[in-house]
């Protein structure tokens, strides 16, 4: 049983797996790209130190292994090869299922397998002797050193401090200018003003040698300073500030603090510890001075430690407490996590609040009280803006999940021996979170129907003279109310024929049948249907558009093909925005009151037809099919003699569906109908009416696809 | 004013063509006077050198048991510098502020610990 705070740590550990699944399928493309290498090091490194706070200790003893891996890759010892991509991706997928399935007994089993491969890997491309990454070695201003003094040490190579591009490091930056710097031409304030802009910087001035006026030139630079400087810039950023002064200083660094979100606590280090390893003092002296209760700064300058020493280190200590505060407190602002179920709480509240507002307008409009028109208009705005705002907090943009089908490309590229490009657009497109969730099976089966299907194997593109690699490309985009994902690619398009044959070797069409190119296309989202001459387990058992097209109506949404052969298909995925508020129309039959989403409606139109009679409808010269929804939901009494006809594209077809009246456009608020109602498949959920009477939705697709007939779009 | 204190009124700019100058005016003042105060109000600009100098003054004066201090008001420009710079932990518009907390410059006080 898992507590909050290992509940919070998984969802913690899952997006820095997907994160971490990112940078190394990035990392495959640009091995020598040492931002990606950090990336997938950090990622590494904040599971290993959160899982042993949570008591996921196994998890955390074997990360450490592929962490030290990941070490001698970030140190440039070991290259980035694709065997080490494989097996750092199948480690991440361990460390996965350990998290879902922490008890599993094969858990510790497949750990020690991957430590064997972790351990063989590490050997093997060290014994190959294969170059490691391309790093030029830059020239150091550490050997700037005027007078041939060694410089303080250096903790890493370039190598490291390219890599930390983007970590947030804290310097102790050595700066001692020669005393010709200044007749020289240069002004080292510039400088520090120089350092000041690339992060948070302290510097503190030695001002020890500066003489006596009259024993003093004071066009000598007699200054020293030590500068703490915390930034995410790149050690040769802070080089390059002293470009200029190359041998005219003598110059040092000192990495004295990585702020590491994973560690446990606050490491500041004290003021005796910061002097013992500067070697300023021995730690025996320090000892003594916190003997004596006092201050230990004034006590170690009484003791004739230089004054300027313990200075520098105390704002070393303020400097890199104050540095930590800050970026902890803009990494807090930045965002915060809140529980799904809380969201879904203030969005239920504000369907509430829209509902009332709705009554409210009513009761204004049909009661007419004096000034509070006014007043009700104001507060639907202001409503209309909430809502919109709470909504938007759900939204997500769908490079979350797009990212999540680099992976699933790359296995099946592997798996078919097909080379695959994966393109993403619009992948900063947002969609509910919920809506998004559900959309992921769907892709999923796309995608794999693309890849398996769709794109040519090497040979047979370059005889076709395509490009041996197929492209698969994934687009977002808004469109009205509702976001389109296009799933194409440049592979064969689909075979007609083949289609055709095949559907009416199943019964699915007559032999005779008159069907267009697209009628056949769509033929593929009927149930069971598959051209696949084999069963794979990519696909290719027929399950797989029939399925995408029952989970996408489920979301309220559509899907519809286009192929052109030998050029490729495209599948376009219509999903709406949200799931919590649609706009609608609201229709009546009798007293009862009806909604059909309004994305779905294309027109109204008088119906003069005898419905109970009639299944068709003439629509400016084209027949459509009717759908009478008084007969479907047995409404007795007497019919208007002039009825209405909501004529709807249900994305499989057009329908027109006959009402009493049309009543106009309502916010709707989508409540579920609970379980006794999960039978009923023509209504997809209901909605509270102002006047606090329940209206159901239609579910359009369903009530055309019941009654057997849409009317193709021309 | 009492003709024991005296005051160098810097104007213009305290930098390195200006330096030496700046320190013969204050050496033959604190020569004269037991007190010379330093106003920075009409300085534009400092630079290293021009701290240096206020530093040595002081050192000169407190040699010669003398007293140099900063008084009058601090043109931003001047306190940011300082700071920047790290001759102070803070951005001192005042004189008197500055000339109490400007690093190592009373005495071998360490700012706290």
């Amino acid at each position: 049983m898992l507590d909050g705070f290992q509940e919070s740590f998984r969802e913690e550990a899952y997006e820095l797996l997907a994160n971490l699944e990112q940078s190394l399928l990035e990392l495959e493309d640009n091995p020598e790209d040492l931002d990606t290498i950090s990336a997938v090091f950090r990622s590494m490194h904040t599971i290993k130190g959160s899982a042993a706070m949570f008591g996921f200790d196994r998890i955390s003893e074997f990360t450490h292994h592929v962490e030290t891996m990941l070490d001698d890759v970030r140190n440039g010892r070991l290259p980035v090869t694709r065997s080490l991509i494989d097996l750092t991706l199948t480690c991440r997928d361990h460390i996965r299922h350990m998290l879902d399935e922490p008890e599993d007994d094969a858990n510790d089993s497949e750990s020690k397998r991957l430590i064997g491969l972790l351990t063989e890997e590490m050997e093997s491309t060290k014994n190959a002797g294969r170059e490691p990454l391309v790093i030029d070695q830059p020239i150091s201003t550490e050997d700037i050193g005027a007078d041939g003094e060694q410089p303080e040490a250096v903790p890493s190579s370039r190598a490291v401090d390219s890599n930390d591009a983007g970590v947030t490091k804290t310097w102790h930056i050595s700066f001692r200018p020669d005393p010709t710097l200044l007749v020289n031409g240069t002004n080292p304030l510039l400088l520090l003003a120089e350092l000041h802009e690339l992060g948070e910087c302290t510097a503190v001035a030695d001002t020890g040698s500066i003489g006596s006026l009259d024993e003093t030139d004071v066009t000598q630079a007699m200054v020293g300073w030590d500068i703490f400087l915390t930034t995410d810039q790149p050690r040769n950023a802070i080089e390059e500030v002293f470009l200029f002064v190359q041998g005219q200083c003598r110059l040092s660094f000192r990495l004295v603090d990585e702020i590491d979100f994973s560690d446990e606590e606050e490491h500041t280090k004290r003021l005796g510890q910061i002097l013992v390893e500067r070697g300023v003092v021995d730690a025996n002296v320090v000892e003594r001075a916190v003997s004596q209760q006092k201050r230990l700064g004034q006590v170690l300058v009484n003791e004739g430690v230089d004054a300027h020493e313990v200075e520098s280190a105390l704002q070393e200590q303020e400097h890199i407490r104050r540095a930590r505060q800050r970026v902890q407190t803009e990494a807090a602002a930045a965002s915060i996590r809140v529980q799904s179920e809380k969201l879904d709480d203030l969005v239920d509240l504000v369907g509430e609040l829209v509902t009332l507002q709705a009554r409210l307008s009513q009761t204004v409009d049909s009661d007419s009280i004096g000034g509070l028109q006014a007043i009700a208009e104001n507060f639907d705005r202001l409503i209309s803006e909430l809502r919109d705002h709470t909504m938007s907090i759900r939204m997500v943009p769908i490079s979350s999940t797009f990212s999540r089908f680099r992976r699933l490309v790359r296995d099946l590229s592997r798996e078919l021996g097909k080379e695959v490009d994966l393109i993403t657009e619009g992948g900063d497109t947002e969609l509910d979170k919920t809506v998004i969730e559900r959309l992921h099976d769907p892709l999923v089966h796309v995608i794999r129907n693309s890849v398996d299907h769709g794109l040519e194997n090497p040979g047979v593109r370059a005889a076709a003279g395509k490009s041996e690699t197929g492209t698969v490309s994934l687009i977002a985009r808004h469109v009205g109310a509702s976001v389109e994902v296009r799933v194409v690619d440049d592979g064969k398009g689909i075979d007609t024929e083949r289609v055709r044959a095949r559907a009416v070797e199943r019964g699915l069409i007559a032999k005779d049948a008159e069907l267009n190119d697209q009628e056949v296309a769509d033929l593929i989202f009927q149930p069971g249907f598959s051209t696949a001459e084999a069963v794979t387990t990519v696909s290719g058992r027929g399950v797989g558009m029939d399925v995408v097209r029952k989970e996408l109506e489920k979301i309220g949404g559509s899907v519809s093909i286009q192929s052109c052969q030998g050029e490729g298909t495209t599948i376009i995925m219509s999903i709406p925005l949200t799931l919590a508020i649609i706009d609608g129309l609201l229709v009546r039959i009798a007293s009862e009151r009806f909604v059909v989403p309004l994305s779905n409606v294309e027109e109204c139109i008088e119906y003069q037809g005898d419905s109970q009679k009639s299944e068709v409808v003439t629509v400016r010269g084209e027949l459509l099919p009717i759908v009478d929804l008084r007969r479907e939901f047995g409404i007795t009494g007497e019919r208007p003699d002039l009825e209405q006809a909501v004529v709807v594209d249900t994305g499989i077809g057009r329908v027109g569906f006959v009402v009493d009246a049309v009543i106009g456009d309502h916010q709707t608020v989508i409540k579920n109908l609970g379980r006794l109602y999960n039978g009923i498949e023509t209504v997809s959920g209901a909605t509270i009416l102002g006047d606090g009477s329940v209206a159901l939705i239609l579910d359009v697709q369903r009530l055309a696809i019941g009654k057997g007939h849409a009317a193709r779009r021309a | 004013m009492s003709t024991k204190v005296k005051v160098v009124n810097i104007d213009g700019e305290i930098t390195l063509p200006h330096a030496e100058s700046v320190a013969q005016t204050i050496q033959k003042a604190l020569d004269e006077k037991p007190m010379v105060l330093l106003s920075l109000s009409q300085a534009r600009d400092i630079d290293l050198a021009g701290i240096q100098v206020i530093y040595a003054a002081r050192r000169y004066a407190q040699k010669k048991d003398r007293s140099f201090h900063i008084t009058g008001a601090v043109p931003e420009t001047i306190a940011r510098r300082l700071h920047q710079a790290g001759f102070s932990h803070g951005i001192y518009l005042d004189g008197r502020d500055l000339d109490a907390r400007l690093v190592e410059f009373g005495s071998s006080e360490v700012s706290h610990a």
